[in-house]
């Protein structure tokens, strides 16, 4: 709301002149009684070339409203990631040739909006169809952190949504094992994006963990028949081995973390119960249980 | 947003879900083994007629309900495949194999007494008992689940153990 009292008040206390026609009437089909997004994105563009208003930081505040709201407009899952680029560039363009405060923060006002949109954007497209559209917002999402926060670190931008993209993939993954290792390659790149800048992120060690046990036990549950040979049974125990092996440190990591967690004491005894070491996956199990005692 | 917030939660929480005792892998593997070791057997004609009979000397294992599901799916030439579990010793001559899980390992030596005459294959899972007068005991190497064979303790109870097998385990003496 603030926003649009102050593109008001720009708009209509510049000199009169054609162009400037131009961008009020851009900006009234941008107003619930006359909206016209696309009619708005026309004059616009055409606004920004024209020579009288191409270096105007108001034509260029004005575009990366309207490109922010033709962003907006679509559900999630259909938004044009193209649309928030061109809003993000047209913001830093307007202050780029003005740099005062007032530019500043009104532009620094959409952008903020604007990667409130690309989060609910990256949630909203988060599903087998579209999930590269939530890559494509987690790229421009940093973009608009590291201009909106220049100080912030984009590392916890990029372990908060590689976390849930990883999480996502595993758990869609999870519901057919063995079916789509495309979903399950996914969420190993997500993870490992997220252990790369945070190696003491327990969630990622641990589902890590999981993603390899699981395929272990998956191999050996549903692909391992009564009627294999014994060669081939072996084939698939050193298979199933290499599996358990690879989940074994990211589990013990996980652990080193977090000594607490009933999960990965769970996971830990089932890993060293399947590696046959039954010592260490008793003890791991007494642990579990004696949380559960605790807990009552 | 919501969504995101669900989303957010899911990468703390997602659990364990195949520590679930119910899918014990090990036990898979000792189902299919054992069902090798009855493929690669051979038992006295006389043994080759009605049920094929694995009798479990206890109760309450993940490898008894494996065994069960593998009886429910597979035969043994014309034989349906029975699986019983006994929490005593008696009767079980009637047995083509006797499975000894560890922790009834204590009962080994009455129940080579109990079968005497008969020709059943005794299989294990304890350290030693190969020697003990088991047949067939699981071990564990390098990580793996594997078996030993003592080849004597077969011809005992004239079985005769097909050489596929006898390659692939470790002989005890």
């Amino acid at each position: 709301m603030k926003n649009r009292t102050l593109l008001l008040l720009i708009l209509f206390t510049g000199s009169v002149n054609a162009q400037l026609d131009k961008l009020r009437e851009a900006y009234l089909y941008t107003q619930s009684d006359k909206l016209n997004l696309d009619s708005a994105r026309i004059l616009i563009d055409a606004a920004c070339k024209y020579p009288e208003t191409k270096d105007d930081p108001q034509a260029w505040y004005m575009r990366g409203f309207i490109y922010k709201e033709l962003f907006k407009k679509p559900l999630p899952a259909n938004r044009e990631i193209s649309l928030g680029e061109e809003a993000f560039n047209s913001c830093k363009k307007a202050m780029e040739i003005d740099s005062s405060v007032e530019v500043k923060n009104n532009n620094l006002l959409i952008l903020k909006n604007l990667s409130a949109i690309t989060n609910n954007t990256f949630g909203g497209a988060l599903d087998t169809v579209n999930y590269s559209k939530s890559m494509e917002c987690l790229e421009l999402q940093k973009k608009l952190i590291r201009y909106i926060h220049p100080k912030a670190s984009i590392d916890s931008v990029e372990v908060y949504y590689n976390g849930i993209m990883g999480s996502y993939f595993q758990s869609v993954y999870e519901k057919s094992p063995g079916k789509n290792m495309n979903y399950l390659k996914i969420a190993e790149d997500s993870y490992n994006k997220v252990l790369i800048r945070d190696p003491s992120n327990i969630s990622a060690n641990y589902n890590m963990g999981i993603i390899y046990y699981n395929q272990a036990v998956s191999l050996i549950m549903n692909k391992l028949d009564y009627d294999f040979d014994l060669a081939s049974l072996n084939n698939i125990q050193e298979e199933a081995l290499s599996w358990f092996k690879k989940s074994l440190p990211y589990m013990e990591k996980a652990y080193q973390l977090n000594p607490h967690r009933k999960e990965t004491l769970i996971g830990l005894s089932g890993i060293y119960y399947s590696l046959h070491d039954n010592e260490k996956s008793e003890q791991f199990h007494k642990l579990s249980q004696d949380m559960d005692a605790d807990q009552k | 947003m919501k969504h995101l917030i669900i989303l957010v939660l899911a990468f703390a929480c997602l659990s364990a879900s195949r520590t679930d005792p119910k899918e014990d892998t090990n036990a898979k593997i000792k189902a299919v083994y054992l069902y090798n070791f009855s493929k690669n057997v051979e038992w006295p004609e006389e043994y080759k007629n009605g049920s094929f009979v694995i009798t479990f000397v206890g109760n309450n294992s993940s490898l008894l309900s494996e065994l069960d599901k593998m009886a429910a799916q597979k035969t043994l030439g014309n034989q349906q495949i029975s699986v019983k579990s006994v929490s005593s010793i008696s009767g079980i001559e009637k047995s083509h194999i006797i499975f000894v899980p560890f922790e009834s390992s204590a009962l080994l030596g009455e129940i080579i007494t109990k079968i005497k005459g008969n020709s059943i294959l005794i299989v294990t899972e304890k350290p030693g008992l190969a020697k003990q007068g088991s047949a067939i005991n699981f071990i564990s190497k390098d990580n793996k689940q594997a078996f030993e064979i003592n080849k004597a303790n077969a011809e005992h109870y004239k079985l005769k153990i097909n050489s596929n097998l006898m390659k692939l385990a470790t002989l005890i003496e």
